[in-house]
């Protein structure tokens, strides 16, 4: 049994079989058998060996065919290398006297060859070193076996364990038999805690090397509430969390009762919590969860799930599908974010030095107009049913925020002439996550007509931290007292202004802010659906009046400690078995 | 590796010698990890009834250049 503790990125608890997704450092899992199981690790290993020669075999015949006997014989010596009596037996050696298993004793085998070329100048011999390492990837791929399942036909339950997720491979997931996620690097803001968070399935990141501490197939424990995994858990282990289990399903069905009562404070002041969505079927789930309307309608997910940009149709078709899930209830559209860790692969190979800082999202699509209108199109044609918003991402200056509605009416004006209808007075508004967004916004609320501020951003440039970044991501607090200024000098500035602010960043779904952005001064949140209920219940039993209090007694503060001290007790003060 | 395919084609055991290293010569495995440069001078030794005919065999292949000259 082995406990590794990480970063708690997504409530629950699951226990279930792990699926190991395979990279290339990180791919053998580090482990001694039973002697018991010598036997059967011999024979994965034959299995391996005999399943690598054959397609070794037919790639070389492929590739004699097509390309020439030269090339052929490439493959003729992995054939070889691999059907070696000596390899076999000193790889069985290793698994018969020290126990390894097989994709160890293999690894270490081919390892040790591998190193043993550093030392060789000859190029020729060095270039051998190529073909050891695809001889390796390909026999650990077969010993492995089960752990390159692919992962969008899932046949029963796993626990997904991982480096990284790239947000392509979570929306490809199998979601039915997804039960949790146990990744290496990443913190509560990225996107496999998000995307977790989405599901409502335990997850814990910045595990630093689980992947090369757990087997494909063996059983683990994700306390996504406490950051923990457990690998191999013994019996009575298993069974404290099986009744941790249960009491964290008993709260989440409490919670899920409290959709059909209003969020309105003590005090009688009304507070409109919206939904955080990435796509149109989360849209129902929002609404179930008691969503007021969705705030933020993250558009990527569309032109990351295939290998071609989303068509004007494709992206059509999911917005109504939204629209039509949210009747009269407000939608708020964001224009593709694309950029930084979302690089779509059918923008071509440009890898900016510093993404997050780079080529992306609006100024991307400002230099991208086909793809831009095409999406504006979309998105328009899509606001004739309900009450659509259109909103625009990362805006640093006026002048970008004209120049995206400029580029707005001219779809518009193309519409028109094609007599398509939309409506023309749809809202237009703007994230407000850049600092200097932040800083200006009473220059914005001249020019849009409503505000959201993304602190998962704000905080990210504000801080200059990559919130991906597991050595770093301990620095990342939305309630850091520079970000908490920022926020409440853009809620400032839109008072007494037909301009409305909502707060949509990961911040907004923590009971813990609850009361201090109320205090702030905010009176729309948006956030993930299944974290509505627990706002709501903060909302329920606070007053604005005291939210007001603890915003000025935090204003006090210079320390993200002491911030966190304080926000903690009253929330505690209100709710006793908040889970914090 | 033509070298171990016409080893291998024998029922004679090899052994290939280079500087202080020694190789089977049937195993590709083995045969790598002796690292004969070209250039290198080797010493085959041979053991088994048609060991002359393997030993020959060899000598032929390395100096035809390995058909790679």
């Amino acid at each position: 049994m082995i406990t590794k503790k990480g970063i708690n990125a997504s409530p629950g608890v699951a226990i279930g079989s792990a699926l190991v997704l395979d990279t290339e450092e990180y791919r053998i899992p580090h482990r001694t058998i039973d002697p018991t199981q010598v036997p059967g690790q011999v024979r994965n290993l034959d299995a391996a060996l005999a399943a690598s020669c054959q397609e070794v075999g037919e790639l070389r015949a492929a590739a004699a065919r097509k390309l020439g006997d030269k090339t052929a014989v490439i493959f003729a010596f992995h054939e070889q290398f691999i059907a070696d009596p000596k390899l076999r037996s000193t790889v069985v050696g290793l698994i018969e006297r020290r126990h390894y298993t097989a994709a160890y004793a293999f690894g270490q085998v081919l390892n040790e060859r591998q190193r043993e070329f550093h030392n060789v100048a000859d190029p020729y011999l060095k270039e051998r070193v190529r073909d050891l390492f695809d001889i390796e990837r390909r026999v650990l791929r077969h010993i492995l076996g089960r752990a390159r399942e692919d992962m969008t036909h899932l046949t029963e339950p796993v626990i997904i364990v991982a480096n990284d997720l790239t947000p392509s491979q979570a929306i490809s997931l199998d979601r039915r038999h997804v039960l949790a996620f146990a990744i290496n690097v990443g913190g509560q803001t990225s996107h496999t805690a998000i995307i977790a968070r989405m599901l409502g399935i335990p997850a814990v990141v910045a595990l630093s090397d689980i992947t090369a501490d757990v087997a494909g197939g063996e059983l683990l424990i994700v306390d996504g509430t406490n950051g923990i995994v457990v690998a191999n858990p013994d019996r009575e282990t298993t069974e404290r969390y099986h009744v941790r289990q249960l009491e964290h399903q008993r709260l989440e069905d409490r919670l899920r009762r409290l959709r059909d009562e209003p969020a309105v404070t003590r005090d009688g002041v009304p507070i409109q919590l919206l939904a955080n969505i990435e796509m149109p079927e989360e849209a129902h789930e929002a609404f179930e969860y008691g969503a007021e309307g969705i705030g933020l309608y993250r558009t990527e997910l569309l032109f990351l799930a295939s290998h071609r940009l989303p068509t004007e149709e494709q992206q059509y078709e999911a917005f109504r599908e939204v629209m039509q899930a949210a009747g009269d209830r407000p939608v708020v559209i964001r224009t593709v974010d694309l950029g930084a860790d979302k690089l779509a692969p059918g923008m071509g190979a440009q890898h900016d030095h510093n993404p997050v800082l780079g080529l992306r999202s609006l100024r991307y699509c400002l230099l991208h107009l086909d793809m831009f209108k095409t999406h504006l199109r979309a998105i328009l044609r899509a606001s004739t049913d309900g009450d659509l918003r259109i909103m625009f991402p990362m805006i640093t200056t006026v002048m970008e925020l004209r120049q995206a509605k400029a580029t707005l009416g001219d779809v518009m004006e193309d519409l028109e002439e094609e007599g398509i209808p939309f409506r023309r007075d749809i809202p237009i508004g703007m994230m407000v996550e850049t600092p200097a967004a932040a800083l200006l916004a009473a220059a914005f609320v001249r020019e849009a007509a409503f505000l959201s501020i993304g602190t998962n951003d704000l905080t990210q440039y504000t801080l200059a931290v990559d919130r991906a970044n597991e050595r770093v991501a301990h620095l990342f607090s939305s309630h850091n007292p520079a970000v908490l200024k920022l926020i409440h000098g853009v809620v400032r500035a839109t008072r007494g202004r037909k301009v409305h602010v909502n707060l949509c960043g990961e911040m907004a779904g923590s009971p813990i802010y609850c009361q201090l952005l109320l205090g702030l001064g905010l009176r729309h949140l948006s956030m993930a659906p299944k974290d509505i209920p627990a706002i709501k219940r903060v909302v329920r039993a606070t007053t604005v009046e005291r939210c007001q209090m603890i915003a000025r007694k935090v204003s006090r503060f210079d320390s993200d400690r002491q911030v966190l001290n304080c926000l903690r007790d009253e929330a505690r003060a209100i709710e006793p078995e908040n889970n914090l | 590796m033509k070298f171990v395919d016409v080893a291998q084609r024998y029922k004679a055991g090899v052994t290939v010698h280079c500087a202080d290293r020694a190789a089977d010569g049937r195993s590709p495995m083995e045969m790598l990890m002796l690292v004969a440069t070209q250039g290198s001078k080797v010493r085959v030794v041979a053991d088994g009834a048609d060991a002359e005919q393997l030993v020959d065999a060899l000598a032929r292949l390395v100096e035809s250049g390995f058909g790679e000259i």
